[in-house]
């Protein structure tokens, strides 16, 4: 018998899916609402997380590290003023002709021993160009008491919290004993030209910073650095950078690094903090599941005769399937969505007022200045953060469909349109 | 007699109500775990703090903690610690409440290696004590501790310091420190051992050295100590030794370990913050899935409950059968869950997670790398407590729709 042509239109699945979810409306709004819920949730504690995380470093690559550092060979490992370097001009030209690169700032950064006339601690001293720096990182705006200093002068800033410890004050001495280049003795007084405040209590405690000139005097390394500060224009594609400049410069001299290999640790407590919250969420999201899977079962059972008529009719199979995807596809996204679009208003607004962990607890300050975390958490409006939930929910309904596809196939048409 | 016919429905729907029950026991076992796992967290970390790093009281010269200067130092700490263990016992058994004490010198530096520089705390111990509190022997790792070298003035450093001076075991280092006179003096120290603690920070500054050769060269007497740290056999005795204390030097600073290390007590309310909020989080998501199924049973039974109700099964009946299928619906899976959680702890709780792979991050704040779980007994009640509560609360709506159908109607309708 031949095969009879096809007279009519292929039904248009979509609607039929968007139809019948509305058929049990109260079913389909629990389930909605339960997705709603997750993702909604999920959204909030996700921007808070990364927004929180994405200050932190934002914050200590702006002010203080820059994103990239150009070092001479093997500093890294051993950071030390013997392996200091001779920034060329053609080096420096080279490095800032990169699109990305604003600026790359010269930098001697070492230990010493400060002193005052009864107390010593140990510092980190950094030597800094001071028009250059305050330029790309608003030092001057910093300064919580005294003023600046300029190139050459025998004058340092110190950090605030290291101020306090040695109880000094902007006009005072202070002495600073180290060993200098090829083991030579370097030892200086400075005037203290004021106090600089920094976000990150870690770095707040024991920082000097120098003129670049009155630093390489100290440790006698002429007009040798130990480090190139580069700042990006964005944060994006800094490995991409990083590479491109590695390429660029003798890799058998320098060694280009960007933030992530000169402060593993920071990415590896980004990742486990990380790693926690989405272990949460994967909970949350398997209950969920389970929801929306109870509510496809339901959904099938109950439509077996319904199925039996539509395939004894001509319907194939594999299009019924098909529309008991879209349906359940519909629903988890549908509820997706409208998580989403919540919660959008409530990361926005702590997008723009972070939450400040000091004002709802007094003692969380003094706790998160041990870990070196300033206490404030502003949301994350990154996009991607909304879309994977999204995508999650449609790649968790897309396999449960296969559950109506196997009830499907094994569907006698006599039995179901018995039932 | 309602209960049976309950169980007999929920069976009715073998598949679905096995969706829910799986559900419910990936909630609790999922809960159970996490509660477990920041338990062992919160364990080994106030663990680590007191054994590697604190002990549990901490005494400074009040002088000492204000102005960091060598001279104000406690006299005679070798006498004091025997007065201290000899008088502190337990009123019952006799038993010193005190297990170690360690009387240590202290002064702020530099460490010079033939390569390179670095701003140190040194420590001057006293190496029978000081291992007794600090548990050296399991941070040790190269060489050997102080008593077991013939070298005269050793130095024990941490691994990190030693690759930051490019130096190794048997080699020397001079230490520059700021004396009791106010002079800058300096010695020279042989390398006799290389540790690693579980805080990369801390090692990064901390050396040790004897605290006769600390003494000699900040010119102290050979006894002096600017803090002394007390280990007890049990923490209970913690409030009472540290009151007593306070009381008989007030000019002396007593600290406990959770003032030293303010950020426990941040874990213990933040953590009880957020497994309150995750266990509301978790409920409610079973809500969904309980209600759904309830909802659906009930509904598509409506002509059997109108003909249960039409030949006289009074309404409260029929509520509580619902809500007995609910509760069995909503706590069937959590003795499942619970035994999941069970043996899951046999392995976790002993051998715990290996979180190597992000060693750097974790020691970098101070946290171990291996985190043992530990879960409190009377957490596998609270929890079975609250799925019965949500179960409960899940089964209102579904009940109260049961009984508000008119037995009339409900036969009648097609």
């Amino acid at each position: 018998m031949k095969k009879q042509k096809r007279t009519t239109e292929p039904p248009f699945l979509p609607l039929l899916a968007w139809r019948n979810i509305w058929r049990n409306k109260r079913r389909t709004l629990i389930t909605l609402l339960s997705v709603f819920m997750a993702v909604l949730l999920s959204s909030l504690m996700i921007s808070i997380q990364q927004g929180a995380w994405n200050a932190m470093i934002a914050n200590l690559l702006n002010t203080y590290t820059g994103y990239i550092q150009i070092h001479r060979k093997g500093y890294n490992d051993n950071p030390s003023v013997n392996l200091s370097f001779q920034a060329s001009q053609e080096l420096i030209r080279k490095i800032e002709s990169h699109p990305k690169v604003q600026i790359a700032l010269p930098r001697l950064e070492s230990f010493a021993l400060a002193s005052t006339e009864n107390l010593s601690r140990g510092v980190l001293v950094l030597g800094i160009n001071p028009e250059a720096e305050n330029a790309i990182t608003n030092l001057t705006a910093r300064i919580s008491k005294g003023k600046y200093f300029a190139e050459g002068e025998k004058s340092a800033l110190l950090s605030d919290s290291l101020a306090a410890h040695l109880q000094l004050q902007p006009g005072d001495t202070i002495v600073l004993l180290s060993q200098g280049y090829h083991g030579m003795s370097a030892a200086g007084k400075y005037s203290i030209a004021g106090l600089v405040h920094f976000p990150s209590p870690d770095i707040n405690r024991n920082l000097v910073l120098l003129p670049l000139k009155t630093a390489q005097e100290f440790y006698g390394t002429g007009n040798r650095i130990t480090s190139l500060a580069l700042f990006l224009d964005s944060d994006s594609d800094v490995e991409k950078t990083a590479k491109t400049l590695q390429n660029q410069v003798d890799t058998s001299q320098y060694e280009v690094l960007s933030w992530t290999q000169t402060m593993p640790e920071l990415v590896q407590a980004r990742d486990v903090d990380t790693a926690g919250a989405i272990l949460m969420l994967a909970v949350l999201y398997v209950i969920v599941s389970f929801g929306i899977f109870g509510t496809l079962i339901m959904m099938v059972r109950e439509r077996i005769y319904e199925m039996g008529v539509l395939i004894a009719i001509g319907m194939k199979r594999y299009l019924l399937g098909i529309m008991f995807w879209l349906e359940i596809t519909f629903i988890g996204l549908l509820g997706a969505i409208l998580g989403m679009i919540a919660s959008f208003p409530v990361v926005y607004y702590f997008h723009q007022h972070p939450i400040n962990m000091t004002q709802l607890s007094s003692d969380a300050t003094a706790i998160y200045e041990r870990f070196g975390f300033e206490p404030i958490f502003p949301a994350s409006m990154d996009p991607n953060i909304f879309v994977q939930q999204a995508l999650f929910i449609f790649l968790i309904t897309s396999i449960m469909a296969l559950y109506p596809f196997w009830t499907l196939k094994k569907l006698k048409v006599m039995e179901a349109m018995k039932s | 007699m309602l209960l049976k016919i309950a169980w007999r429905n929920v069976w009715r729907n073998r598949l679905r109500s096995l969706v829910v029950i799986t559900a419910v026991a990936i909630g609790v076992a999922a809960l159970l775990l996490i509660i477990a796992y920041f338990q062992g967290f919160v364990g080994t970390y106030v663990n680590s703090v007191i054994h590697k790093e604190l002990s549990h009281l901490q005494i400074h010269p009040k002088a000492f903690l204000r102005d960091r200067e060598a001279q104000y130092f406690i006299p005679q700490s070798d006498a004091l610690t025997e007065k201290w263990i000899a008088t502190f016992k337990d009123e019952t058994t006799g038993e010193p409440l005190i297990k170690a004490i360690s009387a240590r010198s202290q002064a702020q530096g530099m460490i010079v290696s033939p390569k390179a520089s670095r701003a140190v705390q040194v420590y001057g111990v006293k190496p029978r004590q000081e291992k007794a509190v600090i548990s050296w022997q399991n941070m040790l790792k190269e060489g050997v501790w102080f008593g077991e070298s013939q070298k005269k003035h050793p130095i024990i450093i941490s691994k990190k310091m030693a690759g930051r001076l490019q130096v190794k075991l048997n080699k020397k280092v001079v230490l520059n420190l700021v004396s009791a006179k106010g002079e800058v003096v300096s010695g020279a120290f042989r390398i006799i051992g290389l540790f690693e603690s579980h805080s990369s920070k801390r090692d990064e500054v901390q050396v040790l050295i004897q605290q006769k050769d600390l003494n000699e060269l900040l010119e102290l007497p050979p006894k002096a100590a600017h803090e002394i740290a007390i280990l007890l056999q049990k923490p209970g005795a913690l409030e009472k030794i540290a009151e007593s204390l306070k009381k008989q030097y007030p000019d002396w600073s007593i600290q406990n370990y959770k003032e030293l290390a303010p950020e426990i007590q941040l874990f213990d309310s933040q953590m009880l913050l957020m497994l309150g909020i995750l266990i509301g989080i978790v409920m409610l998501a079973l809500i969904f899935s309980i209600v759904n199924t309830m909802l659906m049973a009930v509904l598509e039974r409506y002509r059997e409950l109108g003909m249960l109700m039409a030949i006289g099964m009074n309404r409260l009946k029929i509520f509580g059968m619902i809500v007995w299928e609910t509760l069995i619906l909503g706590t069937a899976g959590a003795p499942i869950g619970m035994l999941l959680t069970y043996l899951a702890m046999q392995q976790l709780g002993t051998k715990g997670l290996d979180l190597s792979a992000f060693s750097k991050g974790l020691r970098a704040w101070g946290f171990d790398t291996r985190i043992i779980f530990s879960l409190n007994p009377s957490w596998y009640w609270k929890i079975a407590l609250t799925m019965m509560l949500t179960a409960l609360l899940a089964a209102l709506y579904p009940a109260w729709k049961a009984i508000r159908f008119k037995p009339v109607e409900a036969i009648n309708k097609r």
